[in-house]
């Protein structure tokens, strides 16, 4: 028997709960992100400490191993995928609000509109992102980091960490507009659309009750995409010296730090398999948490 | 040049797969299916717009980043100099085994008395490839050109030792006729220097003075080196170039030392990726990497192990410009003490790797016999006094500044982080790093808007004046905003001075300012180079300090 | 009529593009001629800048660029001096035009095959193992991937050649690396959009009539489906036929992809402007091709 639902919310929750590999992907992410939470302060070394025994493998004293430096990866891992779930996490949110409002309004509105908000689209997609952030970080840094010296001194030193919030957000959303504008023009002649046009609702009305619903399952996986393609992104731009500042490290550094170990010579693994490892963990648990939020947040798969 | 077409056959297994997965699914649907057919159709159309398979080299060399221009007079990158070599040739040329200057289209020279006048004798069998005799008039017409300010070449500064070369460069004497060299005769040559210059026939060897066809270049223009049927006055002749993949290359026939060219034919391949060099290497398809910059250091210790990787010195040295032009580096004092922390043994045995010497002078050892003095060693209690007496006494109330590195090298992140531990924990002071893209790193280096900022030299010849002279006042390479009247005069003192210890001692003079007084730059170490090559397999290769390996005396062995 | 508007305001689109990246590659700081080596002297750098015109006001030289373009001259590249832009393109775009034109191939052969099978099969052991080879190429970045695939294939096996361009055992790796990190994005959104149909009205209702399970999936689920794979696959196409920087770089192949890159390193305008109004060109004619693709994928689109 199907138990008397309260709210629309509580029924998500409810088959949320039943769905077994969502919910054990929640728990995993909820592990993940406690850890590299409060991880760092557990009486691990400074992420940026060197010490006088570079390259150790994985052992006691050093779980994760250490890098050139003899710095310790675990910590450096766990701070690294903080920013990383950061930028990446930001970067799907951001891609997200804009990529759904555009290509909502877009398909939606049709004619005219439609046409000038997809070109824009395509205007900007064609343009290298790299140019764009390139520009924004080359001409905005300095200004930033004047600037935060003044009002908020204790944050001047995430400037670089906020202009790749705002970058990479703003290279992402383009794929998003295209895949709801086209989910949207497929919904919008159908029968209940039509039908709730016809009784007299307004656009609005009919854009938050009916068509977002209805893109929501795309949008999130989507965005799940888009989060790894995010943290890879940055781990690119800081090879061109656009990234996270060093000594800081990331995921995609690190990953990309250890993929130069890949040779038939001489590897050294650690390097390379704990954070990718964690981001393939990361992800996972991502991947099956949106798909359990896709299927409660249906209206259709109530059964 | 003969352009390419990318692949032969289509890979029919894969486009297999591709039909069989999707037709399955279309098989229903005709009208689905019809538009999968038009992709195959397009599919198979850019593969089947193939090219018969290339004839296998002689020898397959790695040459590190594809070359931005072969133009001898016009190249600076080490990649571009070893085809600009092998396609065209000076005066002199370089000796495969020690890379010192030997005879190349002269055949001898006598140096006047006063060591200002060279007359040479050029080889009367030297020809161009299409078997026309090279003459005298050939060799002038190519240095007018090559020291036309017109002609825009970066190395025409080589000519300033020549008469007249400096003020036809900087555009005061409009006529370039004016230059130092003279036709004698079909086969002599004299040339006029404005001092005895020492290390002139090394210049000679450089690609600045290669001898270049002028009918080819007066009738294409910039496009000349890929006209058809190139006139070429070296070694080898230009087959094709594919942009990012290879460079053939052809022995030419009408060379006058044709006999002695070993390969007839050599693919210089172009790549930006060590690890895949060296994947070419271990697996046969590369006989010898030849650059440096196609070495993992990630592997440093692992190859250096290896019998087939062979290490070696080079006139090259890695170091840190200061911004003397900003507080509060203006203060020598602060320069020195920063100077003064560095473990450089630390960043040669844990970050290099690759056996480099750690240096506290800009001069290598070694270069052209010159013996260089030491600069500033590791001495903590020295910086810490220094810096008080600059007003900074435990690092307090030192601004935050940055330390600027280009991004792409991994290796210079890894220096820069040692160099912010080590100011902080010897001194105090915090110091960021500043990673940047290459072109903002050079244009903030010029436009001195950095603080500190990696850097490095390579020098262009076997004498220390191409380390020293950068740091002239006048230099447009200085790049420090440092400028000292007793450097500027040491140096200008040395280089008229025609005997080699007296000027080798002027020389040390100027540099121990430079390294002890001055503190501009904090020398870290001289570069080593190493390169690939299994002895069984390739000969003709010789370790020296220019690294310099003609193409011409390279063979693969027969197995 | 539609169709003609839209091809029209192609050439239109790739102008304002070329524009934009014209003036945003030289608001970038630095420029094509400055290195590490000073110039000999100030008469060189101006003879340097004059050749390439960069002397000239923005305006002209932007007059300059327009003329050459209608003419189809895309001018001279500023980094490799003996080539034009054109030259260039010639030389570069037919093998990354080959190796996207595979790797097209092997995304969409593996992924819509997977993404099929994970939504008909979802939360079975079908879906789990298609989702493995997704998250595979999701989570395994090309830079990663590549690499291993040489080690294992090329040096530890010896089956394949680890690195250049031009037989067909050289193409197989590049391909499949470069194909698999889309693969996994179109088998994704292929099973997302078929489970989503699957539960649509019209498919109980087509079930209700008695139609086969395999008639009913292919007739008319996977048509309706295929709308997200295909709005993917325009941008998808155009990053695959101009090239990977990655792949290029690992396996040495002389493609456009690097270009992309090392010109806007290298500050050389001509030769990222050319690339650029290549790319959004191809760009453009895909996502045209893609919303006439989705027209009789989806007939309820026509309507609009």
């Amino acid at each position: 028997m199907p138990e008397v639902a309260s709210s629309p919310a509580g029924r998500a929750w409810r088959r949320f709960r039943h769905n077994r590999p969502a919910l054990t992907g929640a728990i995993l992410l909820i592990f993940v992100l406690a850890a590299v939470a409060v991880g760092p302060s557990l009486g691990l070394p400074d992420p940026n400490l060197a010490s006088e025994s570079p390259f150790t493998p994985p052992g006691p004293g050093h779980w994760f191993g250490t890098d050139i430096h003899g710095r310790d990866l675990l910590v450096r891992t766990l701070v690294g995928t903080r920013i990383s779930l950061l930028v990446g996490l930001t970067g799907a949110a951001v891609s997200v609000v804009i990529g759904v409002a555009w290509g909502l309004i877009a398909a939606y509105a049709g004619g005219r509109t439609d046409s000038i908000l997809m070109r824009t689209v395509d205007v900007l997609y064609a343009l290298p992102n790299i140019i764009f952030v390139m520009l924004v970080i080359g001409l905005t840094e300095t200004h930033l980091i004047r600037w935060l010296q003044s009002v908020a001194p204790s944050i001047a030193g995430s400037a670089r960490l906020l202009l790749l919030f705002a970058c990479l957000g703003a290279v992402s959303w383009l794929n998003m507009a295209r895949i709801v504008r086209g989910q949207v023009l497929s919904l919008r002649n159908r029968p209940f659309i039509l039908a709730s046009r016809v009784l007299g609702a307004p656009a609005s009305f009919i854009l938050r009750r009916h068509l977002l619903p209805n893109v929501a399952g795309v949008v999130i996986v989507y965005a799940t995409l888009t989060v790894p393609a995010v943290i890879l992104y940055e781990s690119f731009l800081s090879f061109l010296g656009l990234g996270i500042r060093p000594p800081d490290a990331s995921l995609g550094t690190l990953i990309e730090d250890g993929a130069r170990q890949l040779n038939p010579i001489h590897v050294r693994w650690w390097l390379l398999a704990f954070p990718a490892g964690i981001l393939a963990t990361t992800l996972l648990a991502l991947h099956h948490v949106g798909d359990g939020l896709r299927d409660a947040l249906d209206p259709r798969s109530e059964n | 040049m003969r352009p390419m077409a990318p692949l032969q056959n289509a890979p029919a297994s894969m486009h297999g797969a591709f039909l069989f997965s999707v037709l399955t699914y279309a098989a229903v649907d005709r009208r689905l299916l019809q538009s999968i057919q038009l992709i195959q159709f397009a599919f198979l159309l850019t593969l089947f717009a193939g090219c018969r398979p290339l004839p296998p080299a002689d020898l397959v060399l790695h040459n590190g980043r594809e070359p931005e221009t072969i133009d001898p007079h016009l190249l600076t990158g080490q990649a571009d100099g070893r085809i600009g070599s092998a396609l065209f040739e000076g005066l002199t040329r370089y000796d495969p085994v020690t890379g010192n200057a030997i005879a190349g289209l002269a055949q001898s020279w006598v140096l006047s008395p006063d060591g200002r006048t060279y007359t040479f004798q050029l080889r009367t069998n030297a020809a161009w490839s299409t078997g026309k005799a090279i003459t005298s008039t050939d060799v002038v017409w190519s240095w007018q050109r090559a020291v036309n300010p017109l002609t825009a070449a970066d190395y025409a500064s080589q000519y300033f030792y020549v008469e007249n070369g400096e003020a036809i460069c900087n555009g005061t004497e409009r006529d370039p006729g004016k230059l130092g060299i003279r036709a004698l005769g079909p086969h002599t040559l004299e040339v006029r220097l404005v001092n005895p210059t020492p290390f002139f026939l090394e210049l000679l060897a450089s690609r600045v003075f290669a001898v270049v066809p002028r009918e080819t270049l007066e009738k294409y223009g910039d496009q000349w080196i890929r006209s058809p049927g190139l006139p070429c006055s070296g070694p080898y002749t230009l087959e094709f170039w594919r942009v990012n993949d290879r460079i053939r290359l052809r022995r030419n026939p009408h060379y006058w030392d044709a006999t002695n060219v070993q390969s007839a034919v050599v693919d210089v391949l172009a790549g930006d990726s060590a690890h895949t060099a060296l994947n070419l290497y271990l697996t046969g398809a590369v006989d010898f990497i030849i650059d440096k910059d196609m070495f993992p250091t990630e592997l440093a210790e692992a190859l250096r192990e290896r019998p087939d990787f062979h290490r070696y010195d080079y006139l090259g040295s890695y170091f840190i410009r200061f911004n003397t032009t900003r507080k509060p580096f203006n203060d020598p004092r602060v320069r020195q003490a920063l100077g003064l922390v560095i473990n450089r043994q630390r960043i040669v045995e844990r970050i290099t790797r690759m056996g480099e010497r750690t240096a506290s002078h800009i001069v290598p050892d070694g270069t052209g016999g010159y013996h260089p003095p030491a600069g500033l060693e590791e001495d903590a209690t020295t910086a810490r006094r220094l810096l008080a007496e600059a007003g900074f006494e435990g690092g307090k109330g030192f601004p935050s500044f940055e330390y600027s590195f280009n991004a792409e090298t991994k290796l210079h992140e890894h220096i820069g982080v040692e160099i912010q531990a080590a100011f902080r924990e010897q001194l105090g002071i915090r110091m960021e790093l500043r990673p940047l893209e290459w072109k903002t790193y050079l244009n903030n280096m010029s436009k001195l808007d950095y603080d500190l900022m990696r850097s490095s030299w390579i020098g262009d010849y076997n004498d220390p004046n191409t380390f020293l002279d950068l740091f002239l006042s006048t230099g447009g390479n200085n790049r420090t905003g440092w400028r000292d009247e007793v450097y500027d005069q040491l140096i200008q003192a040395a280089n008229a001075t025609l005997e080699r210890q007296p000027r080798f001692e002027l020389l040390a003079k100027a540099e121990a300012r430079l390294l002890n007084v001055g503190a501009p730059i904090v020398p870290l170490f001289s570069y080593v180079g190493f390169y690939a090559l299994d002895t069984n397999r390739v000969s003709g290769v010789h370790g020296n300090l220019l690294d310099e390996h003609p193409f011409w005396a390279i063979r693969r062995i027969p197995r | 009529m539609k169709l003609v508007r839209r091809l029209l305001a192609i050439p239109l689109l790739v102008w304002i593009v070329a524009t934009l990246a014209f003036f945003l590659m030289r608001a970038a700081p630095g420029g094509p001629f400055d290195r590490e080596r000073a110039p000999a002297s100030r008469e060189v750098e101006a003879a340097l800048q004059a050749r390439y015109h960069l002397d000239e006001s923005l305006g002209r030289q932007y007059l300059r660029f327009l003329a050459g373009l209608v003419q189809g001259d895309l001018g001279p590249s500023f980094k490799y001096r003996h080539h034009t832009v054109n030259d260039i393109l010639a030389q570069a775009l037919p093998v990354s035009l080959t190796l996207g034109w595979l790797a097209f191939g092997t995304a969409l052969g593996i992924g819509i095959p997977t993404g099929f099978i994970g939504a008909v099969h979802r939360g079975r052991w079908p879906d789990w193992a298609g989702s493995f080879l997704v998250l595979t190429g999701v989570c395994i970045p090309t830079f990663v991937l590549a690499p291993i695939l040489v080690l294992i294939f090329s040096l530890r096996l010896g089956w394949l050649p680890v690195a250049l361009w031009g037989s067909i055992p050289q193409v197989l790796l590049p391909t499949f690396a470069l194909g698999l990190y889309f693969a996994a994005r179109v088998s994704r959104l292929l099973r997302e959009g078929l489970s989503e149909t699957l539960r649509a009205p019209f498919i109980l209702t087509a079930r209700a009539k008695g139609l086969g399970e395999f008639q009913l999936l292919l007739r008319h689920a996977l048509r309706p489906s295929l709308l997200p794979v295909v709005s993917y696959c325009g941008p998808m196409l155009a990053d695959l036929l101009t090239g990977s920087f990655v792949i290029e770089r690992v396996f040495q192949i002389p493609g456009t992809g690097a270009f992309f890159v090392n010109s806007f390193f290298s500050r050389d305008y001509p030769l990222m402007v050319g690339l650029v109004i290549v790319y959004s060109a191809l760009l453009l004619l895909l996502n045209l091709a893609t919303d006439f693709a989705y027209r009789w994928l989806d007939p309820r689109v026509r309507h609009a």
